[in-house]
């Protein structure tokens, strides 16, 4: 082995304590960068006159209004839910895979996700009244989440034989699925009328830009309950980076991890795609950051990524609306260009290695 | 613990003929038998990988009606071989293992057990860094680390290992297999896959012997390791003789009859 004579990479600290302050660091980042994104912007709105406003108790002005309470404050939130949204998707997908590469957007399950939009907002119309009565602005979402549902239990079932996952496979699988749901929504879209061509356009265009209030209140819900269910599966996912026999072993229900992390990632990943239209990568660079700098222990990692996940999708956002301002370019594109060098570097470096 | 006509088919394919099978605690009960003869398979139904037809008890209790989590209480398994995902170091893998158990947080016992494997002081290491034979070992200092007192309140905890000294040196093989006996004497019970005839005659108390998915034959090593049993069972042509002073049978491959003079 050419390792033995090479110096040894040690890890002589307490990961875990590591990690629990990196949260700390992460919540305080998360803070400084909302403050940033709420105070950029192509306006001349001011966040700092308007705090001022508000700290001697005077009304704010119908500008600073405007653009801090109802453009840029619901963009901010939004930002957080789905980048940490992305990012817990990444996380509890890698698990699932046991593969650092897998991630909604590479694998098809964003473009599952994306489907289930375009089909409620072109076909939707043709539903029972009752069912749009019922479903209200929660369609696109609900369509998302199956969408992103089928696919992902669709991609497990292809990718996994006896609990092992193959990677080839999996990054194949995703590609033909990306495909199949491409070319559907394509033809969608060519049957589509003015008007839902509209929506689609704002949809499809991956960005904050459309943030609402009501964006909010239909997605918060859901990928609350993603975030809730993914404390419940760290041990399992640890578990399961050894196997699911192992995993069994060390007392798992293997079955159960399994079904949660396959509905928290279609729940989390579709609510972001129906919000926010396809943003890419987040999923696979911030799991890998924090893999690298405190370890790959889900039970922080979780959180962590969440968190970092926000504050990377904001910085994106940011980027976004100045480098081109007045205009703006769609975050997609800024998120690519960050995140597709990180996913060539592990398929890189993992060539060669188990697994691949 | 004891499994009752055990019936494991794969596919189409019956793998496992009704298989009976007992291990008593405070004894190293090994499982021999030639490629695809059904000991892995066997072990694998006891902790449950694999679909069974019978029935099989762990201390009086069916473990079909236990969840995952108090099968772990009673018993480890060492795997032929685990793959680790991610970048876990050595002590965050031993961790996993006793974070299934009953041994609580205690924050010395991976080293600890790492001792017991001869691995002291590689718990900071990568375990993706380590040889194969490392591994196998780390992999053990897991399982121990969750069954790490082999009986409390006279309820004896389970080793179950499938091969567990394939990939490793002489020295290792013998610190493995000592780890076995030394758990079985404090009163645990060990369940062992094992190829190699000498090791199982040295280490173990009782010996199941499989043949084609079904029980060839069970007892003491003296009683079981014998040339009827290599010519039947392995096709082999070879004597089994008595090391010196010692009721333990041994045989040398370079005694092997070939039928050419």
């Amino acid at each position: 082995m050419t390792a033995a004579t090479e110096q040894a990479a040690l890890v002589e600290v307490d990961r875990r304590a590591l990690a629990q302050r990196m949260t700390w660091v992460l919540a305080a980042l998360l803070g400084v960068v909302s403050l940033s994104s709420l105070a950029v912007g192509a306006s001349d709105a001011s966040l700092w006159r308007a705090l001022g406003d508000l700290a001697q108790g005077n009304a704010l002005s119908t500008l600073d209004r405007v653009v801090l309470v109802d453009i840029r404050l619901p963009r901010l939130i939004m930002g957080i839910m789905v980048g940490g949204a992305l990012a817990l998707s990444g996380v509890m997908m890698q698990g699932l895979f046991r593969n650092p590469l897998a991630d909604p957007g590479i694998v098809g399950v964003s473009a599952g996700a994306g489907f289930g939009a375009i089909l409620s907002i072109v076909l939707g119309g043709m539903l029972p009244v009752a069912v749009l009565a019922w479903a209200g602005s929660w369609l696109t979402a609900i369509a998302a989440f199956l969408g992103s549902w089928i696919s992902t239990l669709l991609l497990y079932r292809v990718s996994t034989r006896r609990g092992q996952t193959s990677v080839a496979t999996m990054l194949l699988a995703g590609i033909a699925l990306g495909a199949m749901t491409g070319a559907l929504g394509g033809t969608l879209v060519y049957m589509a009328d003015d008007q839902q061509l509209r929506d689609l356009t704002f949809w499809g265009m991956g960005s904050l830009a459309a943030a609402t209030w009501t964006k909010i209140a239909t997605a918060a819900p859901i990928m609350a309950l993603a975030a809730v269910a993914s404390v419940f599966i760290a041990r399992g996912l640890n578990g399961l980076s050894m196997g699911e026999a192992v995993a069994h072993h060390i007392g798992i229900n293997v079955q159960r991890t399994k079904n949660i992390a396959i509905l928290s990632v279609a729940a989390a990943t579709g609510a972001a795609v129906a919000v926010s239209g396809g943003i890419g990568f987040i999923g696979i660079v911030v799991p890998h950051l924090l893999r690298l700098s405190t370890g790959p222990d889900h039970h922080r990692l979780l959180p962590n990524a969440a968190l970092l996940g926000a504050s990377l999708l904001l910085a994106a956002d940011m980027i976004s609306r100045v480098i081109v301002a007045p205009a703006e370019l769609p975050i997609g594109i800024v998120t690519a260009i960050l995140g597709a060098p990180v996913f060539l570097w592990i398929l890189l470096r993992r060539f060669g290695q188990l697994g691949m | 613990m004891q499994a009752n006509d055990i019936r494991v088919s794969i596919g189409r394919k019956d793998i496992l003929h009704g298989v009976s099978f007992r291990a008593e605690p405070g004894k190293v009960t090994a499982i021999i038998g030639p490629n695809g003869s059904g000991k892995s398979t066997l072990l694998k139904a006891m902790t449950g990988e694999h679909d069974y037809s019978g029935r099989i008890t762990l201390n009086g209790q069916d473990i079909r009606a236990l969840k995952p989590w108090e099968l772990a209480a009673l018993r480890g398994v060492l795997p032929q071989a685990a793959t680790v995902a991610f970048p876990y170091t050595v002590t965050e893998i031993v961790r996993m293992g006793q974070m299934g158990g009953l041994a609580g947080d205690d924050p010395t016992l991976p080293a600890r057990a790492l001792t017991r494997v001869d691995l002291a002081g590689f718990g900071p290491r990568f375990y993706s860094d380590l040889s194969g034979g490392e591994q196998q070992r780390v992999q053990l200092a897991r399982v121990l680390a969750q069954v790490w007192e082999p009986s409390t309140d006279g309820q004896p905890r389970w080793l179950f290992l499938d091969e567990p000294v394939a990939s490793l040196d002489i020295a290792h093989q013998f610190t493995v297999l000592d780890v076995a006996r030394d758990f079985a004497l404090a009163g645990g019970g060990v369940v062992v896959v094992m190829h190699d005839l000498n090791l199982t005659a040295m280490f173990a108390d009782k010996v199941t012997v499989m043949h084609q998915g079904r029980i060839a034959a069970s007892g003491t090593p003296a009683d079981t390791i014998t040339r009827g049993l290599l010519q039947d069972v392995y096709g082999c042509s070879i004597d089994v003789s008595r090391a010196p002073g010692k009721d333990i049978p041994y045989l040398l491959p370079q005694m092997r009859d070939t039928g050419v003079a």
